[in-house]
């Protein structure tokens, strides 16, 4: 309790702080208005301080033989020493909770105390304590105001991982999970250090058009590939900081370039070529089923703008979900046998495939390897993601069909490419869709979206990955307020990914540029 | 009668003609109301005040909640129309009753902009709060003229505040400081050019750089679809700001009387213009049926249909809806027009309209998550990203009916955060998680019971089989989706299958009086194979052999030639077959699902 006493002026001023404040602070981030509120935090929270004479404090807190109920569930898990802070609330069963309060202690060194509605720890502050903690933990002693009593609940630890994470953050694009339709879309960045996320592009400034899949070349905005879906759509391509506004439409292609991935080198970017469908379940737990109608996988040279096609990946099955492995010398990607499509839908199965590329003279190897065979499997194989750092793949694995988000039984799965075994990540896996997965830049963290919270929206969890191959639990994005945030968001993270820097586009230019219509057309190059 | 008493009276006499038009229209308000939905919270403020034009937007919106009552939706147009009409007469300086009939003008030419389904509420309240900050500025600045150098810092703050149509204050702000300086024409177009780009400069790039240009000078949320700037929005404006500036100059026409019949007929013709361009009979017929389905007022949607006779799909798949609800949908739905399976269920479309029907056909019929689906794309198709309280509350019942509480809460604690639906988000948060409860629940129950209980796709193309699973799995008794599987295969001319499907499942459904129209089917087919109706297993009304006998006498006279079948026997299923030229059990086009941008 002394410690308590030693931070009560703290205490005070953070809770009128986080109650009264924080909701204004989410929204003012939309005007950057917040960074100047923060320079004067200091001063706030010292007039507040001298103001607030009553403190509230546990006291004769009664010692409760459990842990504490928190949201987002962040005991035990492992996390960067660059993350953010680990707000959390406290959750109680029955009665409300009034008031929290948490001493979190450096096994090493450092303590941090927060309270007030929530826990909202100074980011500054947090850092110096993860900083301080690397490689060791942080314990959280959670007292909680119910009925007018204090709670003392066991304490519980976050693990500083030794594996810094060097990515500046994550970009992903938020979307209502719906079906034909969509309003409020747009693709956001978002620090990994603090809360603040902004719009990289906003449908608004493409006049409503649709904004789909996103990718960047290993987290290296300098390298980025951006559709635009609708009457001036289009393929934006950066490559080297330059943009150009492709049509990828060609006579002879079965569709737009749709699902890409960059080659390490930055010259070419692989895409699957699809003509997607969907149709809609009518019973109670499944809910949409896209498909592909036809599916070819290309490399599109961002140099010259040739669409190069090889012929072992331009047959009449389908062939999707292309990636590049992390030498850039093979290309993975998902292969089924052509079937009647929508009627043998639950007939349609993915095999893990690969086949070699070789940059320097844009050819292609003539075989096609399976990796994973679908038909021993008796599951479709989805979204292979290999590692950076060339030691694993990591994919998902659903019953059937292409889109895993989309999938109740998604799970996460890794294949170890040093020994060949594949495993369930049942320690990131939930009963829900899990999908959506990507690496950080050095291969030890990656990131995925499930629908574990309530089985519709999807969300965005990490987890790190050591030196076996073993992952941690995985932690929810963090946010100041993530109660509030995650209850009143109505927005799926959809197609993340982490980025090492902060992404800059010029909006006014592309809102032009994709208005005007002016093209450049990708030229189709039939190769073997 | 005072002058003062004169004024008063116009101006109420306008309110009430407002408020009466708007009662016998509440659909229009209903239509408004169920595109929007106003949070009280401090995220939905702040999301309101991050866009310029915020606090038009939040008074709009604040005011349109009120629109599910019709009398109070009524009263509030009444009330900003009014408003409007003072606050153009507040910057009168030179006042009689001639300038006073002018007032209304803008008035009169925004009422019947609002007709105009798109146009939201906060482009009045922009517009009006507009010209009262003139008035405000102009009585600080008389006092104070060193204040004025704070114009372009209170400009500014207006369109943050009330978005493009502050450029109204700036415009009749500047006017009134420049037209009475010699020579001051140049400055004064200057200045106007300065103002007019102003927002665009200082709150372009910084924090509206997501928004189109278009939108930072004409609106961001005056109408609710993104880059379209009706004519008629400029034409108020314009109304608006010359008469705020010339209506001095109208006030010395020494011709009282003449200028009043003027002034009069100027308004009358404006209101009878604008109300014209944008009085649309077939909308105002769809949103009326709409309005009635949502209130699920069955009778009153036939006795409806039975005035205006519709012919377009949404309109009838609300008649028939409300046919079968009442349980006459056998007996009825051909004295109605039909123009094929559309008229019963319609295919869907990309749009915040047109499956407002469907959306509550499947949900009646215990198609839930296909009543989700319509729901949710019903909602996220609201143009200017708006949230329903209608959509909503839909999703909620179709998630708790499929177990699926936690998505529910989310939805429930958005609804809770209303007026107008959290008593009832309150009462479904109580189910929440409670199996017993919502199998107990007078419709949830029942709609737990009639939902499809296997899992397969959704198929428009085969729209009927669906019907007929619902109607003849175990387990369920769903009259509902008997009566549209009989209606659908007869809109498809699928004879054969109707008479196989009746044979078997009649008796489910304890048919002992066959609806007339399935009888006209059953005969029509029996005598396609038969030359009497001996053998024929269900029994007909007398009158209906007659009849069948008769119309097929007519019908070998004039065999293409409807127009001699259509005054005796246009409300008869033989009618419609024939004059759709179907051939028995035509098969639909197969639809094998929508195209998605990938």
């Amino acid at each position: 309790m002394n410690i308590v006493t030693s931070y009560e002026l703290r205490i005070t001023s953070y809770e009128f702080f986080n109650y009264e404040f924080s909701t204004f602070n989410f929204q003012l981030s939309i005007f950057n208005f917040q960074l100047s509120i923060m320079k004067y935090k200091f001063s706030i929270l010292c007039i507040l301080g001298i103001l607030t004479a009553c403190v509230q404090k546990p006291e004769n807190a009664l010692e409760v033989n459990s842990l504490p109920n928190i949201y987002p569930d962040y005991i035990g898990v492992t996390i960067p020493a660059e993350i953010a802070p680990m707000n959390f609330d406290v959750v109680a069963d029955s009665a409300e909770v009034e008031r929290v309060f948490v001493v979190a202690t450096g096994a090493k060194s450092g303590m941090l105390t927060s309270g007030g509605r929530y826990i909202d720890f100074d980011i500054d502050d947090w850092h110096e304590l993860t900083a301080a903690n690397v490689g060791d933990s942080i314990l959280f002693q959670v007292f909680a105001k119910a009925d007018g009593k204090w709670l003392k609940y066991q304490q519980f630890s976050m693990y500083v991982s030794t594996y810094a994470l060097n990515d500046y953050g994550v970009t992903y694009r938020k979307i209502a999970p719906g079906f034909e339709t969509f309003s409020k879309i747009g693709i956001y960045q978002r620090c990994l250090s603090t809360f603040d996320e902004e719009p990289i592009i906003e449908a608004s400034a493409v006049d409503g058009q649709c904004l789909n899949c996103h990718y960047a070349n290993r987290g290296n905005p300098d390298f980025l590939s951006v559709h635009v879906r609708g009457a001036h759509g289009c393929t934006l391509v950066r490559a080297n900081g330059k943009d150009t506004y492709l049509n990828t439409k060609t006579p002879t292609t079965p569709g737009s370039c749709t699902y890409g991935y960059w080659h390490p080198d930055g010259k070419y970017c692989a895409y699957s070529l699809n003509r997607i469908f969907q149709n809609f379940y009518v019973g109670e737990d499944k809910i949409i089923e896209p498909w592909d109608a036809v599916s070819d996988v290309a490399v599109l040279n961002v140099e010259t703008n040739e669409l190069l096609c090889p012929s072992q990946l331009s047959t009449p099955d389908f062939q999707t979900t292309p990636a590049f492995s992390a030498d850039g010398k093979k290309i993975y990607f998902c292969a089924a046998p052509l079937c009647r499509m929508p009627a043998e839908y639950d007939k349609l199965r993915y095999s893990l495939c690969s086949i070699d590329f070789n940059a320097d003279s844009a050819t292609f190897g003539a075989v096609v390897d399976t990796i994973l065979d679908a038909r021993a499997l008796g599951k479709s194989v989805c979204l292979p993601r290999p590692s950076y750092d060339g030691r694993y793949i990591m994919y998902c694995l659903t019953d059937y069909g292409t889109t895993p988000i989309n999938r109740q039984e998604s799970d996460l799965y890794m294949l170890d490419l040093q020994t060949g075994e594949q495993r369930l990540m049942s320690e990131v896996n939930s009963v829900e869709t899990d999908a959506y997965h990507n690496w950080s830049c050095d291969s030890h963290w990656f990131l995925f979206g499930s629908k574990r919270e309530d089985h519709l929206y999807s969300l965005l969890y990490f987890s790190c990955v050591d030196g076996n191959g073993v992952a941690t639990k995985p932690f929810l994005l963090p946010q100041r307020r993530p109660l509030h945030y995650y209850r009143e968001s109505l927005y799926s993270y959809n197609a993340p990914d982490f980025t090492t820097r902060h992404v800059e586009i010029n909006v006014r230019s592309l809102h032009s540029r994709v208005l005007s219509d002016q093209r450049i057309q990708v030229k189709a190059l039939n190769v073997d | 009668m005072k002058k003062s008493n004169v004024y008063v009276c116009m101006s109420a006499a306008y309110a009430i003609a407002v408020f009466v038009f708007w009662l016998l229209h509440a659909e229009f308000l209903s239509y408004q109301e169920q595109y929007q939905l106003f949070l009280f919270s401090a995220d939905y403020a702040a999301e309101r005040f991050s866009v310029a034009g915020g606090l038009a937007d939040y008074v709009g919106e604040f005011l349109t909640q009120f629109y599910i009552l019709p009398a109070a939706g009524a009263a509030i147009v009444a009330l900003v129309l009014v408003g409007l009409q003072l606050a153009v007469w507040s910057l009168v300086r030179e006042r009689n009753l001639h300038t006073y009939v002018l007032s209304f003008l803008p008035s009169v030419l925004m009422a019947g902009y609002l007709l105009d389904e798109n146009v939201l509420l906060s482009f009045p309240v922009a517009v009006t709060l507009s010209l009262l900050s003139v008035k405000l500025f102009r009585k600080i600045t008389a006092g104070a003229a060193a204040l004025r150098v704070l114009f372009v810092e209170v400009y500014l703050a207006l369109y943050w505040l009330l978005g493009a149509a502050s450029v109204l204050f700036a415009a009749i702000v500047i006017v009134g400081w420049f037209v009475r300086v010699r020579n001051g024409v140049w400055l004064m177009a200057l200045w106007l050019l300065v103002v007019a780009l102003l927002p665009y400069v200082v709150f372009g790039v910084p924090f509206l750089n997501q928004y189109a240009p278009a939108q930072i000078f004409a609106g961001i949320n005056y109408y609710r679809v993104p880059n379209v700037f009706p004519a008629l929005q400029w034409c108020v404006m314009l109304v608006a700001f010359l008469l705020s500036i010339g209506i001095d100059y109208c006030a010395r026409i020494k011709s009282a009387r003449m200028s009043v019949i003027i002034a009069t007929c100027i308004a009358i013709v404006a209101g009878i213009a604008s109300f014209s361009a944008n009085y649309d009979a077939d909308k105002a017929q769809v949103f009326r049926f709409d309005y009635l389905v949502r209130n699920q007022r069955w009778q009153d949607i036939v006795d409806y249909a039975d005035l205006v006779q519709p012919r377009d799909n949404f309109s009838l798949q609300c008649t028939n809806l409300a046919l079968a609800k009442l349980g006459l949908l056998g007996e009825r739905m051909f004295d109605f027009h039909q123009n094929d399976i559309g008229s019963l269920v319609a295919a869907y479309e990309r749009n915040n309209t047109t499956c407002l029907a469907t959306a509550e056909i499947f949900y009646h019929l215990g198609m839930i998550n296909s009543a989700f689906r319509y729901n949710f794309d019903l909602q996220e198709s609201i143009l200017n990203n708006r949230k329903s309280g209608r959509f909503m509350r839909r999703m909620v019942e179709c998630l708790i009916v499929n177990h699926k509480y936690k998505a529910a809460s989310k939805y429930i604690n958005k609804l809770k955060q209303s007026l107008f639906y959290r008593s009832w988000a309150l009462r479904a948060e109580a189910c929440l998680g409670n199996d017993e409860l919502v199998d107990a629940h007078r419709i949830w129950g029942e709609k737990r019971r009639l939902r499809f209980k296997n899992e397969f796709l959704y198929n428009y193309s085969e729209i009927e089989k669906m019907f007929g699973q619902l109607a003849v799995q175990k387990g369920s008794n769903n009259l509902l989706a008997w009566n549209y599987f009989c209606a659908a295969l007869l809109l498809k001319g699928q004879l054969q299958n109707f008479a196989g499907y009746y044979h078997f499942a009649a008796d489910k459904y304890n048919q002992t009086i066959i609806p007339i129209h399935h009888q006209e089917a059953l005969a029509f087919f029996w005598t396609l194979g038969h030359s009497s109706f001996d053998g024929f297993p269900y029994q007909l009304s007398p009158s209906l052999t007659q009849r069948l006998m008769s119309f097929a006498r007519v019908y070998q006279q004039h065999p293409n030639e409807p127009q001699h079948w259509r005054e005796s026997y246009g409300n008869t299923y033989w009618f419609y077959y024939l004059t759709h030229n179907m051939q028995p059990d035509a098969i639909g086009e197969h639809q094998g699902g929508s195209e998605r941008e990938g």
